[in-house]
């Protein structure tokens, strides 16, 4: 449970809002107790100074009064006691004289008469145990003196003492007793005591002085006490009892400002004695009474430090469950390592979002491409057909095209021209900055109206999706700026080929490939164009192929090595293309299949391959120049050949095969007809054309057997025979091996052909 | 918001209201106690509240002040409509300088009982409010039994002839020379017959311990100082005499003033003896009154002069030395030459008066004084309310014994005579001193008369204070009988007496005689 609370209190300093409010209530908590208490402490204090002097004033006056009463009272007696009718009253054996006690009654009336506070005077014949005073009278028997008890007072006088002052009851008429304070004079004639004066105060009058003036708080009291700890006077008070009294009574002390702590209640007490009667004078006043006002300046203070704390609990409670609830969550979020969020959990924080922010850049930059290759890939993907499921599709369109509107869209097919020759002027690392400046340069154009992605689909082939913006723009317009642009600053020219604009993603394969045949339009149209699928469809896809006996004709003139027929030749096929006009993809065709026997026999494949590729990227022109080196190569290569030996040797057997078609003639009779043995003969022949005797003689026999199936009506037997074969089935399997059809096949095929030329 | 402003200003303008209604009462009350005696016609106006008469009398017995709750009060106020406020002097305090004062500071009560002639002062500063209409009309009961006799002396009082106070009437003698019987009894002798016989009788008293305790500390007789309160002394030699002053009766065929006369002459000589045979209390003219009761009551005079009614309180005290205490009347011995009387003065004293300032209340006032005169009422008046004032014993109503805290019930009803003294005496003592009592009245009553001085007014001394204080006798009589003079100096008296204004004195008084016949 501790373990709790102290787990919950260090997690909630931890946070340092918290921690702030706590702070700042706890230091304007311990501000207001400590303002609080010392104002109250100081005007406690200084208010019990205030008071203090008054009360001691009004103690020392009520004292003094009460002693000058005292000391005119003893001068009375004094006075007194010096009168010759007092001396002969109390030395004259015979009292009862008349004319003494009478003039004794005058002085006394006298005395009392003029001197307010005195009650009654009585004087006591100590020889004569009689009595004289007013207003009793005198009395030769203490008996008939009603209040004489107090005769016993000469005993208490003590040696040297000549004033008694003592409080006792006095007779008040014959029924009623009173309080009073009698002042007691021994009277001492010659040395001997002869009697006592006793003077008997008005009480009310004595103590008048130390009734409080009205309205003063009836918490206050004073109070007088004799040596004997008997008590002369209170004053009348409504919160003190006889108990406070005498605990007060018993605790206080002289000359100073005392407190005095008397069940829950904090007396201030006061206290003089009297120098002359040995009294003591108190005055009590109730702390409460005084400093009321300051308890209620503490009582305050306490309930703001409190009502400031309660608040600082407050706003703690709502800052940490409803202000800092994001922080929280983002801590839950973030799963932080509790241990260490109680340590600065806000540093902590902004540590975690810097790295998060600076993780997010890096993130967002390999987002960014990632997404251009993903769109790339994707593109390439669809270039190449090979999304096949449309979910896929289309969830991938959304994910990379979401902000593509439902517009329509246009698809650029950006080629390089002559590509082998570009590759071969570029560097392999320069390419692709090649052809990201293209992309550039075409998006730069492109992008103020239309949506573009371009994308590099194939080494030679850049791929641009467009969707028109806004504006009214002709496509083929900016393509052109486009294209002279690029050629200003990369030097070289593309062409491009533009679909027709198309809805959605399904609308990207048909456009791609309308774009692809647009953009083989080149080769008729030449370099640098903008080539719209709209300017090249055709309504026919029949197309005219170039008979096959052009080409090999052509052959002929090449092998023979006739270079100046061979060109010739090669003039009247492109010239027969140019004329055709058929579809660019069958004249590639054409063109690849008579560049790939152009080849030189001996040149490997690799060679052959890369020969024939690069034509797709050229323009007719450039093809037949490119053939024309090439035959021209070839027709001079064989003329270089054919004045060898070994090569006039093999066209002497070429010979010999070409008389004796009809024959039944062998490899032996070919080396025979030479002179050369047969293993010779063969690696000689197979040197020059490439081929064995054998399967040249049959090829021979073969166009034999053709030509004459064109040019003749015989027989196939007949023909079979002409040409060297003996039975008739086995010169058709060779036909059939050779040329993929019967004879008759392709005597009907070729007859047909003729026909229609 | 709006609201909660009208709410306040409604709030404070119904405490202004509030205020002003507390002060207008408060207002209102202080009229009324300002003035309340000069607003008859405040009656109409307050009908509810009661009619308050503020009631001034001195020396009232034990017992408090009763409040305005006080069932006495009530009751009276149930009868009459009028709610007694008693006043008195407050404890301590002189009666006659306290009312003094109070006529001083012109805060009179409605009615008053004159002390100290304080009904001289009143009448002839004419501060006293003539009865002679009003009493008839409503005070009837008291005009009627007071007799015409004394409303005559009342009227004599005045140089107007107006009735200014209702009198005192006492039809039987209110003091008597008292005697320990039980000390007679002691010593085997009888009542004295003559004056020689009473000096005897005082002998044996000083010196046969009759009170029985071993000591001669008896004092045969006694009295005050300015030989006040020895009366008897006086009365065996005919001497008119009221409390130790001389009054006026009748020497040498018209009223005389009686210190002067032979009969006072002889008296004195008589006492004279008696003082220096130490018959009389040597310390008599010491004597104040307080040692003097105090003497009487511890059991160490025999024969003095008092009031026999009020002998209870000094028998209780009595009784706490000498249980067997008994006290008689003593008939005056016979003085050879002289007849012998006690002075009784029956009428004319001021009882009450009603003070010229409180004229608006005087019909109040009166109304409630004739309440007691009414003789229906005595019963209430001698009981007052049933276990308050008395209780019922065995089917007869008894006085409850009056102690400090009970509160007093206000008597006004002074009128007495044999009948109201034997009802009194019943009252206040008990059962087996009743007798007593009464056989001292009965005494007392065969040796009284009334003076002819009786309700003579003291306006005949106007002028001259000290005869009226009669200082010049005290102390002629004083040294004389104490021995310091001689007794022919009484002579010498006479002649400074009359010299001072005695003739003056004397000349009013014949006149004033001369009125009454």
């Amino acid at each position: 449970m501790i373990h709790i609370f102290e787990k919950w209190f260090r997690r909630t300093l931890s946070n340092t809002q918290t921690r702030l409010v706590l702070i700042l209530m706890l230091s304007i908590c311990v501000i207001i107790l400590i303002v609080g208490l010392t104002s109250y402490n100081t005007s406690r204090n200084v208010l019990q100074k205030e008071l203090n002097a008054p009360q001691q004033q009004m103690l020392q006056i009520s004292m003094n009064h009460i002693d000058q009463y005292l000391k005119e009272s003893d001068k009375v007696a004094i006075k007194l006691s010096l009168n010759s009718y007092v001396s002969e009253f109390l030395t004259n054996d015979n009292q009862i004289s008349h004319r003494n006690i009478s003039q004794l009654y005058q002085n006394l009336e006298t005395l009392i008469k003029n001197t307010a506070y005195i009650h009654s005077i009585y004087i006591y014949s100590t020889d004569q145990k009689s009595i004289v005073g007013l207003p009793q009278g005198f009395s030769s028997d203490l008996t008939n003196f009603n209040d004489s008890k107090w005769v016993s007072v000469v005993d208490d006088f003590v040696e040297d003492e000549m004033v008694l002052v003592k409080q006792r009851f006095v007779p008040n008429g014959l029924k009623y007793e009173e309080s009073n304070v009698t002042l007691f004079r021994k009277v001492m004639i010659q040395g001997e005591m002869k009697g006592v004066i006793a003077i008997n105060l008005k009480h009310e009058d004595l103590f008048a002085n130390l009734i409080p003036t009205d309205g003063f708080n009836s918490d206050s009291m004073r109070f007088i006490v004799d040596q004997s700890n008997n008590l002369l006077y209170v004053t009348k008070n409504n919160s003190f009892d006889s108990e406070t009294l005498d605990y007060v009574m018993s605790n206080v002390n002289e000359g100073k400002l005392d407190e005095i702590k008397y069940q829950e209640n904090i007396l201030l007490t006061n206290q003089l004695q009297s120098s002359f009667t040995g009294w003591e004078y108190v005055s009590v006043v109730s702390q409460d009474s005084i400093l009321a006002k300051a308890k209620t300046i503490r009582n305050v203070v306490f309930s703001m430090s409190l009502l400031a704390l309660f608040v600082g609990i407050i706003v703690i409670i709502y800052i940490h469950t409803v202000e800092l609830r994001p922080i929280r969550r983002i801590k839950q979020l973030f799963s932080m390592d509790e241990e260490q969020m109680y340590h600065r959990d806000l540093v902590h924080l902004e540590r975690l979002v810097s790295d998060l922010v600076s993780d997010n850049k890096q993130l967002s930059r390999v987002i960014q491409k990632v997404r251009q290759e993903a769109i790339t890939k994707f593109f390439y993907d669809i270039y190449k057909d090979k999304l096949k499921d449309g979910n896929e599709l289309q969830d991938k369109w959304q994910m990379y095209f979401g902000k593509w509107t439902e517009d329509p869209m246009i698809i650029v097919m950006i080629s390089m021209d002559n590509f082998y020759k570009w590759k071969d002027r570029f560097s392999r690392q320069y390419q692709s900055v090649i052809k990201f400046a293209i992309s550039n340069v075409m998006t730069e154009v492109l992008s103020a109206h239309w949506r573009t992605v371009c994308v590099d689909v194939e080494q030679d082939t850049m791929v641009i999706m467009l969707q028109h913006r806004e504006g009214k723009v002709e496509l083929k317009n900016h393509l052109r700026i486009a294209l002279s642009n690029i050629y200003e600053v990369l030097g070289f020219t593309v062409t491009v080929g533009v679909s027709n604009p198309r809805s959605g993603v399904e609308g990207i394969i048909p456009s791609i490939k309308e774009a692809t045949i647009a953009l083989d339009e080149r080769l008729y149209k030449g370099y640098g164009k903008v080539i719209s699928y709209k300017d090249v469809s055709r309504s026919d896809t029949q197309s005219t192929s170039i008979n096959p006996i052009e080409t090999e004709q052509l052959m002929e003139f090449i092998r023979v090595g006739d270079t100046q027929e061979s060109i010739q030749r090669l003039h009247r096929i492109f010239a027969m293309i140019e004329q055709n006009h058929s579809d660019p993809r069958t004249v590639y065709l054409f063109l690849e299949t008579l560049g790939e026997r152009l080849m030189h026999r001996n040149a490997n494949r690799q060679q052959v391959v890369t020969f024939v590729n690069q034509l797709k990227t050229m323009e007719l022109k450039e093809i037949l120049m490119l053939f024309i080196e090439k035959v021209t190569d070839r027709t001079e290569q064989i003329q270089q050949l054919s004045q060898s030996k070994q090569h006039i040797l093999c066209q002497k057997m070429i010979d010999y095969m070409n008389a004796h078609l009809g024959d039944t003639i062998g490899i032996p009779e070919c080396a025979d007809s030479i002179g050369v043995s047969v293993s010779l003969a063969s690696q000689w022949f197979k040197e020059e054309t490439n081929e064995t005797i054998y399967s040249y003689l049959t090829k021979l026999r073969m166009e034999k057997a053709a030509q004459l199936l064109v040019e003749t009506d015989e027989k196939i037997s007949t023909i079979a025979f002409k040409v060297g074969y003996q039975h008739e089935n086995s010169f058709i399997r060779g036909f059939r091996k050779n040329k993929h059809m019967t004879p008759g096949k392709y005597r009907e095929m070729l007859k047909k052909q003729a026909n229609i030329d | 918001m709006k609201k909660s402003y009208l709410l306040l200003i409604l709030l404070i303008m119904s405490m202004l209201v509030i205020a002003v209604a507390c002060d207008d009462n408060k207002t209102d009350g202080n009229n009324d106690s300002n003035s309340e005696s000069n607003q008859t016609e405040g009656n109409e106006e307050e009908s509810d509240e009661p009619v308050v008469v503020k009631v001034f009398k001195s020396h009232l017995g034990k017992g408090t002040i009763p409040e305005s709750d006080d069932p006495h009060v009530q009751k009276v106020m149930e009868a009459t409509g009028i709610e007694y406020q008693l006043i008195t002097t407050p404890p301590g305090s002189d009666p006659a300088e306290y009312i003094n004062l109070i006529m001083a500071e012109q805060d009179l009560p409605d009615i008053l009982r004159p002390i100290g002639g304080v009904e001289q002062t009143l009448i002839s500063q004419g501060g006293a409010l003539a009865l002679d209409e009003l009493l008839p009309k409503y005070a009837p009961h008291v005009w009627e039994q007071i007799p015409e006799e004394a409303w005559k002396i009342v009227r004599t009082a005045s140089d107007d002839g107006k009735i200014y106070y209702v009198p005192k009437v006492f039809m039987i003698p209110e003091r008597s020379p008292l005697l320990r019987k039980d000390w007679l009894d002691n010593i085997g002798m009888d009542m004295p017959e003559t004056t020689e016989e009473y000096k005897e009788m005082l002998v044996a008293f000083r010196d046969e311990d009759p009170n029985g305790n071993g000591v001669q500390d008896e004092l045969p007789t006694s009295g005050r100082e300015f030989g006040r309160w020895m009366d008897h002394l006086f009365a065996m030699f005919g001497v008119a005499m009221w409390e130790g002053y001389p009054e006026w009766d009748i020497y040498n065929g018209d009223i005389n003033y009686a210190g002067t006369t032979e009969n006072m002459k002889a008296s004195i000589e008589f006492i004279r003896e008696l003082y220096q045979e130490g018959l009389l209390d040597n310390e008599t003219f010491l004597n104040k009154g307080d040692v003097w009761a105090a003497k009487i009551d511890n059991g160490l005079v025999g024969s003095w002069y008092h009031l026999p009614a009020n002998l209870n309180d000094n028998l209780i005290i009595m009784r706490e030395h000498s249980p067997d205490v008994e006290i008689s009347g003593m008939s005056l011995p016979k003085a050879d030459g002289f007849d012998g009387y006690i002075t009784q003065k029956s009428m004319g004293e001021p009882e009450w008066m009603i003070p010229k300032t409180a004229e608006e209340n005087a019909i109040n006032a009166l109304k409630l004084l004739d309440f007691y005169y009414d003789p229906a009422n005595s019963e209430f008046i001698q009981y007052g309310i049933e276990d308050v004032q008395h209780e019922v014993v065995n089917g007869e109503k008894q006085l409850i014994p009056a102690t400090d805290e009970t509160p007093i019930a206000l008597g006004m009803l002074n009128f007495t005579t044999q009948e109201t003294m034997d009802l009194r005496i019943e009252n206040s003592f008990e059962d087996e001193d009743q007798q007593m009592i009464k056989d001292i009245f009965k005494t007392a009553t065969k040796d009284s008369r009334r003076i002819a001085g009786d309700g003579m007014p003291i306006s005949v001394y106007e002028g001259y204070p000290d005869i009226q204080s009669h200082k010049l006798f005290q102390e002629y009589m004083t040294n004389i009988v104490i021995g310091e003079w001689e007794l022919e100096r009484f002579d010498e008296f006479v002649e400074r007496w009359k010299e001072a204004g005695g003739d003056e004195i004397t000349k009013r008084a014949q006149e004033w005689y001369a009125q009454t016949e």
